[in-house]
């Protein structure tokens, strides 16, 4: 099971999940290159180890089990795991 | 006149019906954790506390203000997993700011303490005490249900030298049926890098409400399965304190063991907690807690938030009563709590 960064990151990118995440699965972090032009954080699913510290810690919820992915975000499991592609 | 003795007014200190005065805070400042040991959480989905019950950095450093002017000295940070908690070294330094604090100390699993040592120790922390159950890595993920023994390993090794660490400690919960294996190697690896390390038993706090007196493992019988190894000499406890110590007589170090439950250190106990959504507890196994968090959001003064700590201190229990029949464990786990 991995956890999935969705929509209401867009434009927060708060960035307080790659503080708590246990395997850096969560990138670009703020001082990686690209995090700049980065539209959102994502995580990597093969990574993840689904300890459920990143969705806790968002200050906008936008994590979630990928289990619980409301129907509307389906879509950013996806985008999250093109990301690592 | 008030009958109440001037003393007992002005003074500060947190006295209890037994006498006993509360100089050490154990802050959890988070329930949240990263890891799922077996005698701890369940590995279904945690409920974790509500968001908006858990206190903000605002709230904490106002109440650990207030421990501190009626007489708390050391802040023990700590949680769930306290580094899951974002931030936490911006709190630390505003808690080390705070008068009458003298010092910060942090219980971690160790997962994530390479990343953040170096601002902690920045931030104020000088001890910091590592969870760590077993040297074996297939063993460790079967205990925790990650397999992260790399990492915790990295992250005793940079909290060991970084030169603002004082004193880097092992807590290993002794467990029966597991901690027999794996006392020796821990005791090794502990020896082998110059760290205090401290057997736990384990007490009756997890989610799930499983523990059974038969679970424990007691100091007794694990000091007598290292000194089999290595021969130990008993040293002197020091007032308050969890552990008992005992050396190696080959000058290999030192040992600890916390027997919470075989041989019960309430007597000299000095220790409060405050749990991460701002409930005061007098005892780990109190039935009762005292709302902070709630006159603290209504508006309540300071002078108004020390009458409830200090009538909270005054009932403090004697001690826990696990062994007496009709014990029950208390509603919330450790992880809910704070270690």
């Amino acid at each position: 099971m991995t956890y999935v960064i969705t929509e209401s990151c867009i434009g927060t990118k708060d960035a307080s999940c790659t503080e708590v995440c246990p395997v850096d699965c969560i990138h670009p972090t703020p001082d990686e290159d690209g995090y700049d032009q980065a539209d959102q954080l994502y995580i990597d699913p093969e990574e993840c180890i689904d300890c459920d510290a990143c969705a806790e810690s968002c200050p906008v919820d936008a994590i979630f089990s990928e289990d619980q992915v409301p129907d509307d975000l389906q879509s950013y499991i996806q985008k999250n795991a093109a990301h690592y592609a | 006149m008030d009958a109440t003795p001037t003393a007992a007014r002005t003074a500060p200190v947190l006295t209890d019906g037994y006498g006993r005065v509360a100089r050490d805070l154990r802050l959890s400042v988070t329930d949240v954790c990263n890891l799922r040991c077996r005698y701890c959480l369940p590995d279904e989905r945690v409920a974790w506390l509500p968001r908006d019950e858990r206190l903000d950095d605002d709230e904490t450093v106002r109440l650990v203000t207030l421990l501190a002017a009626l007489g708390v000295r050391t802040v023990r940070v700590t949680g769930g997993e306290p580094l899951a908690r974002p931030g936490l070294a911006r709190l630390v330094e505003r808690l080390a700011a705070i008068e009458g604090i003298d010092e910060l100390a942090l219980t971690t699993n160790g997962v994530l303490l390479a990343r953040h040592v170096a601002a902690l120790a920045d931030a104020g922390i000088s001890r910091i005490n590592v969870s760590l159950d077993s040297v074996d890595r297939e063993r460790f993920d079967a205990l925790t249900r990650r397999d992260l023994l790399p990492r915790v390993l990295e992250g005793i090794e940079a909290a060991r030298r970084h030169p603002g660490i004082r004193q880097v400690k092992l807590n290993a919960v002794a467990l029966r049926g597991v901690t027999e294996h794996e006392a020796l190697d821990l005791v090794a690896f502990a020896r082998a890098h110059d760290l205090q390390l401290r057997f736990i038993e384990v007490m009756p706090l997890d989610a799930a409400g499983n523990w059974k007196p038969t679970d424990v493992l007691t100091a007794e019988q694990l000091r007598a399965i290292i000194a089999r190894r290595w021969p130990l000499e008993p040293l002197e406890r020091e007032p308050s304190s969890t552990a008992r110590l005992l050396r190696f007589a080959d000058g290999g170090g030192e040992v600890g063991f916390i027997a919470s439950v075989s041989e019960p250190f309430c007597a000299d106990c000095d220790r409060l907690r405050l749990t991460a959504d701002g409930q005061l507890r007098t005892c780990l196994f109190a039935h009762g807690e005292t709302d902070l968090r709630g006159p603290l959001r209504a508006g309540a003064d300071d002078a108004a938030l020390a009458r409830v700590v200090r009538e909270a201190v005054a009932a403090k229990q004697w001690g826990h009563e696990i062994h007496r029949p009709g014990f029950r464990p208390p509603a919330r786990s450790m992880s809910a709590i704070g270690g």
